[in-house]
């Protein structure tokens, strides 16, 4: 099989995997009876009965639960994703598209920290197999896959947003992404905090959300960093047996260029697919840790929605999600292909 | 030889060879003390799951007394400036929650309650992967696809979302959320064994089997899972203390049945408004959740080292 074959067999079953996700949560959504009937996001309280007929009528709502998943694809393909009740009745896809930027900055910033500490951890443990410190970065590993990351959110609060106030030291803020006095004080271009305030040259800003992203990224990078060590060891375990390592230590060269030039470049291929199926992961919104932080991001929109019945919301939500880990998976596949030539499908 | 002799023969030898893995699995794991540590935890709290109600009387989760509520006592130790002090001469260790229980009873009172629905949970799926996954494997065609194609359906949602949707349509009840996260956790077992019945099926000994006539449930049931028992066994021990975090997740997050449930992500929440005046609230649930899951994590990746001989080193 060609590469582009295996490409667009993929894309075929990528359509079909969002065409079940989007049935389930249909079905899940408006197929019980809610407190809100799912047409009272679609009206205002200014409308007539006769209009409110007229919405009913025209987004299928007094057909059968099928049909009506029929009608939402056809509003969907118009590019109408409905409105969401509690945000005052703004377009779903509005909130979405509001909310995405936060997600992304805390994700972008909790992968860098995951791999600033998580590869080097892995390397250190696998260069020290079965001694003191490997045994350490187990425990490490272990422990932040063992973390409730609600439970870590708070202590992270109480240590660095409180004790370190009761302490007299610098703490950082304890949720939210700027604080009260700043916001607003730079116009929105990418919706992304830290960068907005570059572009405006306001660095006292960009520091603000720099401080107000350290916490929640760190939250979020302390439950994967283990697994990624881990990979990373496991991998580099693996890389160090080859024959080729041994070439290049009986060539005569020394340990640092055997393990950084040549064992580590094979080694990290694992890692870096683990590291994009991760910031893929998080961008679908880190719901437990946004929402201990106050962190305006479609993860903490999500628990909201489904809260107040949001069903529009849901429904968009869960698509893009499952649209990012799909699209990820696949691209991690390809990239596996050009990054080991020995793969083939 | 008759064929129920051969059979019965294949299967002493099979048995034998298993038991002498597992006593160099033992020994194993006896060498490697973090696997050791992480077996001790489990024992003890499986051992406190089982005898939790002899400590404390289940009754001291619904006697509340709103004096005493969210203090701490002891004055070695102060978390912060302003906490509540308890009464004196009240035997408190770790401090109230808000109805004036003591904070140590509840935990023990949730550990029995968290670590079987945990077992529960994963012992469910694990029966339904090896239903669903074996004959996928096995019979393949349509069936293996299509289970394929569903399993790819519930790997694309964001676990936690499936399980809240769920949650908050059934209903606040223990029931209804051990169903949402056994939703997030099937397929993860389903592809296990599909993939390791897939392995086995093409090894000589069940070509042998097949040579002799022996039904393929019984090839599946009695030799192909045996077989593949350990990648199971390695994944419920890991499992144990994800289920455990997702669970206690949602009920932190507010699906709980009953504000007063000693459940540990329950106890936790009970605290969330309280951080900074009544942080044991929040520290020691959390911390005991914490250390259940670590145990049987440890327990599961040493497992999971011993077992893989290409890791055996």
């Amino acid at each position: 099989m060609k590469i582009y074959e295996y490409i667009i067999r993929r894309l075929a079953l990528m359509i079909f995997v969002l065409f079940g996700v989007s049935a389930i949560v249909f079905y899940l959504a408006r197929g019980f009876p809610a407190a809100f009937a799912p047409w009272a996001q679609y009206i205002t309280y200014r409308m007539k009965p006769s209009q409110i007929q007229a919405v009913i009528k025209a987004h299928g709502f007094d057909q059968p639960l099928y049909i009506q998943y029929l009608y939402w694809l056809k509003d969907v393909f118009h590019g109408d994703w409905g409105y969401s009740n509690w945000a005052n009745g703004l377009p779903t896809y509005e909130v979405f598209a509001s909310r995405f930027p936060f997600t992304v900055e805390l994700t972008v910033a909790a992968t860098i920290l995951t791999v600033a500490i998580g590869v080097p951890l892995g390397i250190l443990s696998a260069l020290k197999n079965n001694t003191a410190a490997d045994h350490a970065s187990r425990i490490i590993a272990l422990t932040g896959y063992s973390t409730p990351a609600y439970w870590f959110a708070y202590i992270l609060q109480l240590v660095f947003f409180y004790y370190f106030y009761t302490w007299g030291l610098p703490n950082l803020p304890s949720g939210g992404v700027i604080s009260q006095s700043l916001s607003g004080a730079v116009p929105t271009v990418t919706g992304l905090p830290i960068i907005d305030g570059i572009i405006a040259g306001n660095l006292a800003y960009t520091a603000d959300a720099f401080a107000h992203v350290i916490l929640p990224a760190f939250n979020l990078s302390f439950i994967s960093l283990g697994y990624l060590a881990r990979i990373v060891r496991a991998s580099m375990l693996e890389v160090l047996r080859q024959d080729y390592i041994i070439m290049a230590r009986s060539k005569g060269l020394s340990e640092r260029i055997v393990i950084y030039r040549h064992a580590l470049r094979n080694a990290l291929i694992p890692a870096m697919t683990l590291t994009g199926l991760f910031f893929a992961g998080l961008l679908g919104g880190a719901i437990i840790t946004e929402t201990v932080f106050s962190w305006p991001g479609v993860g903490n929109v999500s628990l909201r929605a489904v809260f107040q019945g949001d069903s529009n919301f849901l429904l968009l939500y869960s698509l893009v999600t499952a649209l990012i880990i799909v699209a990820s998976n696949l691209v991690v596949d390809v990239m596996y292909v050009f990054l080991d030539p020995r793969i083939k499908y | 030889m008759t064929e129920q002799a051969v059979v019965s023969d294949t299967r002493e030898s099979e048995t034998k060879a298993r038991i002498a893995e597992l006593k160099y699995a033992i020994y194993l794991m006896r060498q490697n003390p973090l696997v050791l540590a992480g077996s001790l935890l489990v024992i003890f709290f499986l051992f406190l799951a089982l005898t939790a109600t002899l400590f404390v009387s289940p009754d001291s989760a619904v006697q509340l007394d709103f004096s005493r509520s969210y203090c701490w006592s002891g004055s070695s130790f102060s978390w912060t400036s302003l906490e509540a002090v308890c009464p004196t001469g009240s035997f408190l260790p770790l401090g109230t929650d808000g109805y004036g229980r003591s904070v140590l009873s509840m935990i023990v009172l949730a550990i029995p309650l968290d670590l079987s629905i945990a077992f529960i949970i994963v012992s469910i799926a694990t029966a339904f992967g090896v239903l669903v996954g074996s004959v996928a494997g096995w019979v393949g065609g349509k069936f293996d696809e299509a289970m394929l194609r569903i399993t790819d359906i519930f790997f694309a949602f964001p676990g936690l979302v499936l399980a809240l949707v769920f949650a908050a349509l059934f209903g606040r009840t223990i029931e209804t959320l051990t169903i949402a996260v056994l939703l997030v956790w099937w397929p993860t077992y389903v592809r296990l064994v599909r993939g390791q019945v897939l392995v086995e099926k093409e090894k000589t000994y069940v070509e042998a089997l097949r040579a002799l006539g022996v039904h393929p449930p019984r090839i599946v049931l009695f030799h192909v899972i045996p077989n593949s028992i350990y990648p199971i066994i390695v994944q419920m021990s890991l499992d144990i203390g994800g289920v455990i975090l997702t669970f206690s997740a949602l009920m932190f997050l507010g699906f709980s049945p009953s504000p007063a449930l000693p459940e540990l992500g329950n106890l936790a929440s009970d605290g969330i408004g309280h951080v900074f005046t009544a942080p044991w609230l929040i520290v020691f649930p959390g911390l005991t959740i914490l250390v259940i899951a670590l145990a049987f994590n440890l327990v599961g990746d040493g497992l999971r080292d011993i077992l893989d001989p290409r890791l055996r080193r």
